[in-house]
């Protein structure tokens, strides 16, 4: 702020002057708008609904469990060692995924929190004044310093701004500048994460291993999406983002589940084969369009300030994923 | 049933302007298609408030703007990130904008600023994008005195209602050059019965008006005797008090008001005003307000007459039969004469006049803009230090006495008029600055605050 103290307004010798440097602190505008307090609670899902969903769940880990009991029985019915083999088998993957899961977790905590910054580009945005934004500016830049391909959108925009620019022209700016390279990244790792889960749940036999490849994929694909922006959502946003991880993965081992019956159905008609394989191929379409869904959640989640010229769709994401409109995305 | 109620007049109205929009558009996409991609954008301001520089400072960065985009960042993402080629041609109907002679004294050593213009001139700019090659923009630049766009208030009052408002402005209470004012009223109450008094009284009229504009009144009329037009103040009228009604001398002043208004003004309106597609209207607010409260209610008040004269276009094809302005950008200029924190401030000052009031409707629409400019930036912002107390501050050359650097600490700007009570006693502090050192800008666009962003509230739309 500035200190109204026994400086008064008038000429001076230019001495005690100190000119503005990027990054300075700066002296908030005297007149500011009230931040509106937008929060709203959510509402109670109703209660036959969650108990419904429990049940689902419950049914859902039930059918994976028994699915690979069976797997297991299955194999020691050819010879106990094989069931042995393939039970310590299970419970080794299952154990290496839960330490996978415990690495990208402990690496997404090591990059910094965004939600201060996205709540400072909030406020600028609605009412900043000139040079107001760049506090936050020195903030961005110092976290996208490690953040491969940064530099150069950075430097171009640290060479363009003034800061005569209005906060919302300056975040436009910036937003010009130095974010396509990461937006470019952060939508190449979604797309990633998209094709492998739609790979992989079309692939795989057994609805447990569904479920966790589309749970361990979508929880690195966080953390590369985090590591493209320098920034990860913490408190309520990771919380809803790890929400949505688990829900995903119980939602393609469900969609799985109701493809093998269709697939039942359609076999005792005599086509137990394409039945399958258009079931897998149905389960697989599913799994990756919830992870981009989730993707582009993230992005908004990590980018320290909200999309301004364009908003990030599913459906470029997919069609990313599956080879389609490549030239488009070179243009 | 709520759904079936009639329209509201007010939705009616946003209707039609949704329409003309669209029409706008249409007529805009239609001709960039015929190859007519062609604007004219008037550029005006009253007397100081920094038309010449603005001019200069605009067409130097269109003309060598496209080879450092860089340097013009808001505006690149209108005319494409691959730059520009531009070409200054003269326009056949008027009188050339000095540009070379401004830019060879804003790049001298010392610097000066340019000499304000006070008559008509144009150019014409010619911008090829890269991006889009055999894409040709055309803009036509008008600069023209404010004090001439004033003139268009005559077209719409008769000579009594027109002499008692500008009396009533020239002996406003506060106002200076009371003295001078009564001085001259006395003259005329003495020559009264004699029309051939006529002559004489306009051109101590127009002595006293320079008198007025040199104390730092704006909004004085008739603007020909403030900034002569060739052939002009041989009719120009003077006002004379109601008293004075029915007299020969005052049959005599209507009848040179008559003649003014159908061989200045109206021709002026036909001719230039009413060919222009967007106008910048420049405002010096932080002068006014250094000038006392008198002179900044007078400023405000010629920036609103001024303001008066558009009819914001509604229905395109209907609306070029009177005038095609679509859209005004009205620019609080020398904003690097306060520090950067007082920007939001000094647009709120310009703008808050017109919130809320007849003009809510063009704003909202975005036909009337506002925003602050410097268009070639004097002075560097920051902070005085001294001991532990810290204010924001700007440091630059000043103009009188010129080639000294100092540091001024400039008054807050208020962001609403102060009220009479509230005036600070000992007035606003500000200072007038000399050009930095532009000796290597010569081939790019000059340090400036907030132009690229002017020029995309002005342009950004018919650019992309």
């Amino acid at each position: 702020m500035n200190q109204r103290g026994p400086i008064e307004p008038g000429l001076y010798d230019p001495g005690d002057f100190v000119p503005r440097r990027k990054a300075a602190p700066v002296a908030a505008p005297d007149a500011l708008l009230p931040a509106e307090d937008g929060f709203v609670p959510a509402p109670r899902p109703a209660r036959w609904r969650r108990r419904f969903l429990q049940l689902l769940l419950a049914c859902i880990v039930a059918y994976a469990g028994v699915q690979f009991a069976g797997a297991v029985a299955a194999a020691a019915a050819i010879s106990p060692v094989l069931g042995w083999l393939s039970g310590a088998l299970g419970i080794a993957t299952i154990g290496a995924g839960a330490l996978w899961a415990r690495g990208e977790v402990a690496e997404l905590r090591r990059i910094a929190r965004v939600e201060a910054l996205q709540e400072e580009a909030a406020r600028l945005l609605a009412s900043g004044g000139a040079g107001a934004a760049e506090p936050w500016f020195g903030e961005v830049a110092r976290q996208l310093a490690a953040t491969p391909g940064a530099g150069p959108g950075l430097a171009r925009f640290q060479a363009m701004a003034t800061d005569g620019y209005a906060a919302p022209d300056a975040l436009a700016l910036f937003e010009r500048e130095a974010m396509p390279e990461l937006d470019r990244a952060a939508l190449a790792a979604v797309s990633r994460a998209a094709r492998d889960c739609a790979i992989g749940t079309a692939a795989s036999p057994l609805v447990a291993l569904d479920a966790v490849i589309v749970a361990l994929r979508s929880l690195r694909m966080i953390r590369e999406v985090a590591g493209c922006y320098g920034f990860r959502p913490g408190g309520l946003v990771a919380l809803a983002l790890m929400r949505r991880v688990l829900a995903n993965a119980a939602g393609v081992a469900g969609a799985d589940i109701l493809g093998e019956l269709t697939a039942e159905a359609i076999g005792g008609l005599g086509h137990k084969l394409a039945g399958t394989v258009s079931a897998r191929l149905g389960v697989g379409a599913f799994a990756g369009m919830r992870v981009a869904r989730l993707g582009i959640a993230t992005m908004h989640a990590c980018r320290p300030l909200p999309f301004l010229a364009q908003r990030p769709l599913v459906s470029r994401v997919v069609g990313h994923a599956l080879g389609w409109r490549e030239g488009e995305d070179r243009a | 049933m709520e759904a079936l109620r009639p329209p509201t007049l007010d939705e009616l109205r946003r209707a039609a302007s949704w329409l003309g929009g669209k029409a706008g558009e249409a007529w805009r996409a239609g001709n960039a298609a015929l190859g007519r991609n062609h604007l004219r954008i008037g550029i005006t301001g009253l007397s100081g408030a920094g038309k010449s520089v603005f001019t200069t400072a605009l067409v130097h960065a269109l003309h060598h703007g496209g080879a450092h985009p860089g340097a013009m960042p808001l505006l690149s993402g209108a005319l494409g990130p691959r730059g520009w080629t531009a070409t200054v041609e003269r326009l056949e109907d008027l009188p050339p904008f000095p540009l070379a002679r401004h830019v060879e004294g804003l790049t001298a050593e010392p610097p000066r600023w340019p000499e304000p213009t006070r008559a008509l001139c144009g150019l014409r700019l010619r911008l090829a994008r890269r991006h889009r090659p055999g894409d040709e923009v055309v803009l036509d630049i008008v600069d023209y005195p404010g004090e001439w766009l004033l003139d268009l208030e005559l077209l719409q009052l008769d000579y009594a209602a027109w002499s008692a408002a500008a009396l009533a402005r020239l002996g406003a209470e506060g106002a200076p050059c009371r003295e001078a004012v009564d001085a001259w009223l006395a003259r005329a109450r003495d020559a009264a019965p004699d029309a051939r008094a006529a002559p004489g009284l306009v051109e101590a009229h127009g002595e006293l008006l320079a008198a007025c504009a040199a104390a730092g009144l704006r909004h004085l009329q008739p603007g020909r005797l403030v900034v002569p037009q060739a052939g002009a103040a041989e009719f120009a009228p003077a006002p004379l008090p109601a008293g004075m009604a029915g007299g020969a001398l005052h049959a005599a002043m209507a009848a040179r008001y008559a003649r003014y208004r159908e061989e200045v003004v109206e021709p002026f309106y036909r001719a230039h005003f009413a060919r222009l597609d967007r106008q910048v209207v420049l405002f010096d607010a932080i002068g006014a307000l250094a000038a006392g409260e008198a002179v900044f209610a007078d400023a405000a008040g010629a920036l609103e007459a001024a303001l008066a004269s558009f009819r914001y276009r509604r229905v395109p094809l209907l609306d070029r039969l009177r005038t095609r302005i679509d859209r005004v950008l009205v620019l609080a200029t020398k904003a690097d004469h306060v520090t950067t924190t007082q920007y939001l401030n000094l647009r709120q000052l310009v703008a808050g006049r017109f919130a809320g009031t007849r003009w809510a409707g063009a704003i909202d629409e975005e036909m009337l803009r506002f925003d602050v400019v410097a268009a070639v930036r004097a002075t560097q912002d920051g902070w005085m230090r001294r001991d532990d107390a810290q204010r924001a501050a700007i440091c630059g050359k000043l103009k009188h006495p010129g080639d000294v650097a100092r540091m001024l600490v400039p008054s807050d700007v208020p962001p609403e008029p102060p009220a009479r009570e509230a005036w600070p006693a000992g007035g606003f502090v500000y200072a007038e600055f000399a050009p930095p050192d532009l000796s290597g800008h010569a081939a790019r666009p000059f340090p400036n605050v907030n132009l690229d962003k002017a020029l995309d509230l002005l342009l950004g739309d018919w650019l992309r």
